[in-house]
């Protein structure tokens, strides 16, 4: 019906990260595809679709991640009076379709992904083809746990599918939380736990899982002054510690003084966006024994 | 602060599956005692074990919590390395990402003994009204010559998220490697 309100979407669907986002100034120049995302151009003509979206890794494929092809489902829009939501049981599609959320300008009536179309499609294609927009954290968890549940008729929570630490939705989506804190005083520590998840995160990125977030930093810093990690990670650790020396000053002033200091909040969220950014890099440089003891770090090991 | 206790519940969730518990001999290896030992303690009752299997299938395991409590009790590995170690074995065998279970088994640690109660308070439960820091807070800014802390625990390397080997660091630089790069690499 012409003017009338869009159906209001279910619950639990997720959103997406914007191609500005995911292309920020901080971003490498050739950024890593990622789970979830949504592709157009020759990735999309290769599913017959209006896009196609990356499952691999996923399941069994996963295995197969370095074997020159990913696996791409077809996106289908679903338009505000299409009858098939009516026909599904509980409002839930059936198992071989996973529903996603409204995305302007390309599917403003929500989505589906249709798993029974999958096909095996060449890395190269992949590559080039240009990103649309790309899964938040919430939308990657449901479309895993959908692709998981069609394929072993297991019920999966989304909510309880781990994504790596590295993975930048879930920087983003802690920056994103930070964000929607309504008070100065509570968001200044929702920074800080932000910081936190850039930190860990910063570490995986590089292959390492140590047992703080203290070790974390003193072992990237270490790594990075003697040339293990490149320069870029020093830039990233440079920009957490400027984030660290703001918000110190922050946590220190009292509630009623935050106000003026608005702009330093914003500043820090968008300085956090950035680090996510640069999580998007190509095969970064994995710490490996091997690599320590060609920096001369053999003598630390017991 | 609900997120952080969903995940730390799921973990607690993993732990009290027998399925991914260590056997006796993971257990003595782990813990650098005789097998035997822990054997026969566990058929005279003083360490809680369960019988998984029948017949030449069978096979006990150690509860995770049993595992450090022993830890504690034999004191011939540094607890923090039992939990790494407990942390790769469980994780790897339920599907988890190492160090996703490292929480739970500190907390688990630290019930049995306080004095191992974590140097870190998560950001959440550390959120104050007076401003207060995180523990790591400064590590950012800190000179690193003075930093000397980081060189000691259990570094876990993993190449895509499965882990690739760990080196435990030691206090003393200077000391010749106790362990050959090449058997770190196996």
């Amino acid at each position: 019906v012409s003017g009338a309100a869009p159906a209001p979407e279910p619950p639990g669907l997720g959103g997406y990260i914007s191609p500005e986002r995911l292309g920020g100034t901080a971003a490498p120049a050739m950024p890593q595809r990622l789970q979830g995302d949504l592709l157009g151009g020759a990735a999309a003509a290769a599913v017959s679709s209006v896009a196609a979206i990356l499952l691999t890794p996923t399941c069994d494929v996963a295995l197969k991640a370095d074997a020159g092809v990913r696996h791409l489902a077809p996106v289908t829009p679903l338009a505000d009076d299409d009858l098939r939501p009516a026909t599904w049981t509980g409002g839930q599609p059936p198992l071989h379709l996973c529903r996603l959320a409204r995305c302007e300008p390309h599917w403003p009536g929500g989505a589906l992904v249709a798993f029974r179309g999958t096909i095996a499609v060449a890395a190269a294609t992949v590559e080039e083809a240009p990103r649309l927009a790309s899964l938040d954290a919430v939308g990657l968890r449901q479309l895993l746990a959908r692709h998981t549940t069609y394929w072993t008729r297991a019920a999966v929570a989304p909510e309880a599918i781990p994504l790596p630490p590295d993975d930048p939705r879930v920087l983003w989506a802690a920056v994103d939380a930070a964000r929607a804190v309504p008070g100065l005083a509570a968001r200044r520590h929702a920074l800080v736990a932000a910081l936190e998840t850039a930190i860990v995160a910063l570490a995986r990125h590089h292959g390492i899982g140590v047992p703080s977030t203290r070790a974390a930093v003193l072992w990237l810093r270490r790594l990075t002054a003697v040339g293990v990690l490149p320069p870029a990670t020093g830039a990233a650790l440079e920009r957490l510690g400027a984030i660290e020396s703001t918000l110190d000053g922050l946590l220190d002033a009292t509630p009623a003084m935050l106000g003026p200091q608005e702009a330093k909040f914003m500043a820090i969220a968008a300085d956090l966006d950035a680090v996510a950014a640069t999580l998007q890099a190509r095969d970064p440089v994995q710490v490996t024994p091997q690599r320590l003891k060609a920096a001369g770090l053999a003598n630390l090991l017991r | 602060m609900a997120l952080i206790g969903a995940a730390k519940g799921q973990a607690m969730r993993v732990l009290e599956d027998p399925q991914v518990w260590p056997n006796l001999s993971e257990t003595a290896t782990l813990l650098r005692v005789n097998k035997a030992t822990l054997s026969r303690q566990a058929t005279g009752g003083r360490v809680v074990a369960r019988t998984l299997g029948l017949g030449r299938g069978q096979a006990r395991v150690v509860p995770p919590g049993e595992v450090l409590r022993l830890a504690v009790v034999y004191r011939r590995v540094p607890a923090a390395e039992v939990v790494a170690a407990l942390d790769r074995l469980i994780a790897a065998r339920s599907g988890q990402q190492a160090g996703s279970l490292w929480p739970a088994l500190r907390s688990l640690l630290a019930e049995i003994d306080p004095s191992f109660a974590p140097a870190e308070t998560s950001i959440m439960e550390a959120r104050a009204p007076h401003g207060a820091r995180p523990a790591w807070w400064g590590a950012l800014r800190e000179p690193l010559d003075t930093a000397g802390d980081a060189d000691t625990g259990t570094l876990i390397l993993s190449d895509r998220a499965v882990p690739s080997g760990v080196l435990t660091l030691g206090p003393f630089v200077d000391d010749q490697p106790r362990v050959a790069l090449g058997e770190l690499d196996a």
